[in-house]
This record gives structure tokens, sequence and C-alpha cells, in this order.
């Protein structure tokens, strides 16, 4: 499978709330096409959550 | 040596002039002539100063501060005149008050100097120049000649601004030091830069050498020789303090050339406070004081270590918005897949429940309509069995009825036929119990008439056909086995062939049967 990226989910986060938006969704997709959307959220979180752990931890680094 | 040769070749003259007055000859002392030229030339000579301009050949001074000197006049390196010259201790401190330095900085091997003095000659100690003083601004002037024939063939060599085109690294960390270890400036620039209040780290490399002296300049030029071979950051140029006349080392051309071409920025500090030196003008920059480089490295330092300290936070708060900013997008996103899915599952669950809804009306009026059809069916189905079955129970009825008129009627026709039956069958058994009666009667008379042994010797015989007496009824074929008792005899015949042969008993038999 292709790695994930925050722009890749963030991309498809988008699609699928186009996709909802616009009645594209059938009731058939909308359950894979919700848990999908909350697996992209939870990745997304994720990586901001780690990104902003990151950062901080360099800040610091940078602030001794 | 050409000096020399000069010298001698006047006394050789002087030997030919009075040569001639071999016989009766005056012969003097060394003493008695030189005396006589001290008369002379203290009578030409004494009491009158001049101002002389010279070079300086060699200096030496001794304990109590007198000064001896070797004066020289040379163009383009022909020596015109040499001779000794001394500067007495008083007059030494003279020199020293009205030029406010010390002398040796003027006074100094290879130096111009205009000097005030007279000419003095002795016996023992020959020529020499009594000065009683020095010009230090003659001096002064000389050497800003010097320096600005020096700065005019750079510029001509284009080296002025030769050094000045090198890059400057952001921060100055590895630095070569080119001074004279323990000198104060020296040690002010050490000290300075590295007790820095910001603690920054500096990373010195130390090149000693004379800043003063013969040999400084060549001294110089070789280590800015091997700092050139080396990877520094800059080269900080040193001297720690001192008079202006100690500048000579800076104002060398031969130094300025190797400072300018140097493949590194170097950096001057050379303790001076009014003029600038050679050195100065050819270097990448220059400072007034050594303690004024490690000013400026610091500051160096500690303007990235803010640029850095700003750009840090600057990152931080851009990142620190771009999450939040991602974040909220994410938020948002979050809410909206959630309100739009939710939103869909409860318009589909409105659409599914009127679905169904009017399927159930739809299944409850085709149930009702099935249900009525098949009431109506059922009924028809009950009407139609009933018809049939009532037909069906008349019919049997009807059949029964005839059935029982006729059994009936058979019934009394058996009966009667039976009552026949046995009527005749009565008569008949009567009819019966009398013949047999009678032929019982007839048998038992006769029956002693056909006994066995009195039939069988009278020459009658039993033929037996199975076991069976062969009588009137018994079909005879060819082939059959038959038993013969006679008298005394019983013979088993096979029959080879049998006829009938019609006879009249047999129609006489049959007549009454007729009957």
């Amino acid at each position: 499978m292709e790695k994930l990226t925050y722009e890749k989910a963030a991309a498809e986060l988008d699609q699928i709330l186009t996709a909802l938006k616009n009645d594209e969704v059938t009731v058939d997709e909308l359950a894979e096409k919700v848990e999908r959307a909350s697996v992209l959220i939870a990745f997304c979180k994720k990586k901001l959550t780690a990104t902003e752990e990151k950062i901080e931890k360099i800040i610091n680094k940078l602030d001794q | 040596m050409s000096f020399k040769k000069e010298r001698s070749t006047r006394l050789i003259l002087y030997f030919r002039i009075s040569y001639p007055m071999l016989e009766n000859r005056k012969i003097f002392t060394l003493h008695a002539i030189l005396n006589r030229v001290q008369q002379v030339f203290d009578e030409l000579m004494r009491g009158k100063y001049f101002w002389v301009k010279v070079e300086v050949l060699k200096v030496n001074k001794d304990r109590r501060g007198h000064y001896y000197l070797e004066l020289v006049e040379q163009v383009d390196d022909q020596v015109l005149a040499r001779c000794r010259a001394t500067i007495w201790q008083r007059n030494v401190e003279r020199c020293v008050i009205d030029g406010g330095e010390e002398l040796d900085k003027v006074v100094k091997e290879g130096a111009e100097i205009l000097c005030y003095g007279e000419a003095i000659f002795h016996p023992v100690y020959g020529f020499s120049l009594h000065v009683i003083h020095v010009d230090y601004a003659f001096s002064l002037g000389e050497i800003e000649r010097k320096k600005q024939m020096a700065l005019m063939q750079l510029q001509q060599k284009g080296l002025l601004q030769f050094n000045k085109n090198q890059s400057l690294p952001l921060v100055l960390q590895h630095i070569a030091v080119v001074g004279s270890i323990g000198t104060s400036g020296y040690e002010d620039f050490v000290q300075h830069l590295l007790q820095n209040p910001y603690h920054f780290t500096f990373n010195l490399t130390y090149f000693d050498t004379q800043v003063q002296g013969e040999e400084a300049s060549a001294n110089i030029i070789k280590q800015l020789e091997v700092v050139a071979q080396g990877t520094f950051d800059v080269v900080v140029l040193i001297r720690g303090g001192g008079s202006k006349f100690d500048l000579d080392v800076f104002n060398a051309i031969e130094v300025a050339e190797q400072i300018a071409q140097m493949p590194l920025a170097v950096f001057t500090g050379i303790g001076h406070e009014t003029d600038s030196t050679v050195a100065d003008y050819v270097a990448h920059t220059y400072f007034k004081t050594p303690s004024a480089v490690a000013a400026f490295i610091i500051e160096k330092a500690l303007k990235f270590q803010v640029f850095l300290e700003q750009m840090g936070q600057e990152i931080k708060e851009n990142a620190r918005r771009v999450l939040i900013h991602h974040r909220t997008t994410l938020h948002q996103v979050e809410e909206r897949v959630t309100n739009l899915s939710t939103s869909l599952v409860v318009e589909e669950q409105a659409k599914l429940t009127q679905q169904s809804t009017a399927l159930g009306y739809l299944v409850k009026q085709l149930t009702q309509v099935a249900k009525s059809d098949l009431r109506w069916t059922e009924q028809a189905i009950v009407v139609e069995t009933n018809g049939l079955v009532k037909k069906r129970s008349n019919a049997l009825y009807d059949n029964v009825a005839q059935l029982g008129v006729w059994g009936k009627q058979k019934v009394s026709l058996e009966h009667q036929q039976l009552y026949r039956l046995q009527e005749m069958i009565t008569t008949q058994v009567r009819h019966t119990l009398t013949r047999v009666n009678l032929q019982l009667t007839q048998t038992t008379a006769l029956l002693s008439l056909y006994d066995m042994e009195h039939m069988l010797k009278k020459g009658f015989a039993i033929i037996r056909h199975q076991g069976a007496v062969v009588t009137e009824r018994t079909v005879l074929h060819q082939g059959d086995e038959l038993e013969l008792t006679l008298y005394n005899k019983q013979y088993k015949i096979t029959l080879a062939s049998i006829e009938e042969i019609e006879q009249w008993k047999n129609l006489h038999m049959k007549k009454p049967q007729q009957n």
C-alpha cells in the first residue's frame, strides 16, 4: 500500500467531504466512507500531535 | 668595503707627497698627529651645531642610557658617507620629554632621522657626531611618506581592496591569532574573547611572532603563510599597543602584500589611536585595538545568536500556527463528515421508513385483495362441493334404492330358486336313496354271487389301472400299465394297442339313460 501522508490524507478527506456534500455517497458506501474518514482524521490528528511534540522537542533543544 | 678602499687610496697619495724628505725626516707619534688633527678640527668645528638627516645603521644603548649609533647615507645601496654618533643620556631624556616618546622608537636601525648636534674628533675614538636632539616630527613625516609610497604601490598592484573581497562567515569561530604572545594587547584580545559574557566558544590558534625589530616582517609573513594553509574563519593580526614609531612592520609593503593576498579575511588590531598603518588599509577590516577586534567578533556571534533565537521563535510560532490551522480544519472536516453522514443516514432512514410504510400499505392492500379472493374461492369451492356432494349422494341414494329393489328381487328370486333346488334336491335325494336302497338290496343279494374267489375261479380276472379297478368309465390308452389279477396269478401288462369295440350291450346299457 502506498504510504499515507498528511497531505494525501487531507486530500482524501476533502474528497470524501465533497462526495458527502454532493450526495455522491450511497448508503452502501456510507459506512465505509465514514470509517475511512475517521481513520484519516485519526491519522491526521496523530500526525499533528506527533509533529507538535517533535517541534516542541526541537524548540526546547534550541532553547537550551 | 668600498669605503675602506677609498681611505687606503688616499693614504697612499699622502705618503707619496711626503716621501722625498727621506734623509732628515721628522717622525711624529700618532698621538701627536691626532692631537693636532683634533686641534685643527676643534678650531673649525667646535660649538657649531647643525641639523643633519641620516639613516641609522646600528643602535647600541648602554645601561646608563647612552646611545651609540652608526649613521650612514646611501643612495641606491651606494654608501656616500658613514660615521659613528653618540647621544648622551641627558640628551636622550630631553628628547623623550620633548617628543613624548621613548627615543629608541625613533632612533632605530633603518630609520631616517633628523638630528641636531656637532662634529667631534677624538684621538682615540676618531670622528663622531655628538647628537643633542632628534626631531620626532621629521621621523613621523618620514614614516607617513613611506606609508604613502607603500599605499601607492599597493594601489598600482590592485591589492588595496583585495582582501576586502574575501567573504566573512556569519560566525567567526576558528580564529588564527597572529601576534606576540605575552604582550598586553595579545592578552587583552584573548581574555576579551574567551571570557565573553555570552559563553560563546571560540577556537583560537596562536601564531607567535615578533611585531618589532628586524625579523618582525619576515616573521609575520611566515606565520601568515602558515595560516593560509589552515582552515580558519578569519585571521587576526594584533599588536599590543606601543609607539607610533613602532609600526614599521605594519607599514612594510611585503607584509601588506601578504595580508592583501591571504585567502581569508584579515582583521587588524594594531593598537594605535591616530593614524592607520598600511596593514590596516589592506586588511579586510581594521580595528583600533585588539579588544575592539574581540568585541566585534563577539558582537557578530551575538547578532547571529539573536538572529537564531528570533528565527527559532518565528519558526516556533509559525509551526504552532500551522498546526492550529490544521487542527481546526481537521476538526471542521470531522464535524462536517459526522454531520453529513448522520444527516445522510437520517435522510435514508426517513426514505426507508416512507418506503416501508408504502410497502406495508401495499402489502396490506394486496393481502386484503388476496384474502377476499380467497374467501370467494373458498365459498365457491364450498358451494360447488356441497352441490357435488348432494348430487353424488342423491345418485348414491338412487343407486342404493335401486340396489335395494334389485337385491330384494334377486333375493326373492334366489329364494324361489333355492326353494326349487331344495325341492329338487330333496326329491332327487329321496329318489337316490330309494335307488341306492334298491341297489343295496340288489347288491346284497348279488354279493354272494360276486364272491371274488368264486369269481376268479370261474375265470374272471380283475384289471387294475393305477391301483383302481378298470370300469366302463375308465379310459385306457396305448402304453398304459395294467395289473391283471387272476385266481392264482398276477401279471403286469403294458398295452401295446387298444381299441374299443362297439357292442350291443353298450347300446342296451345306454337306452335307459336316454329315457
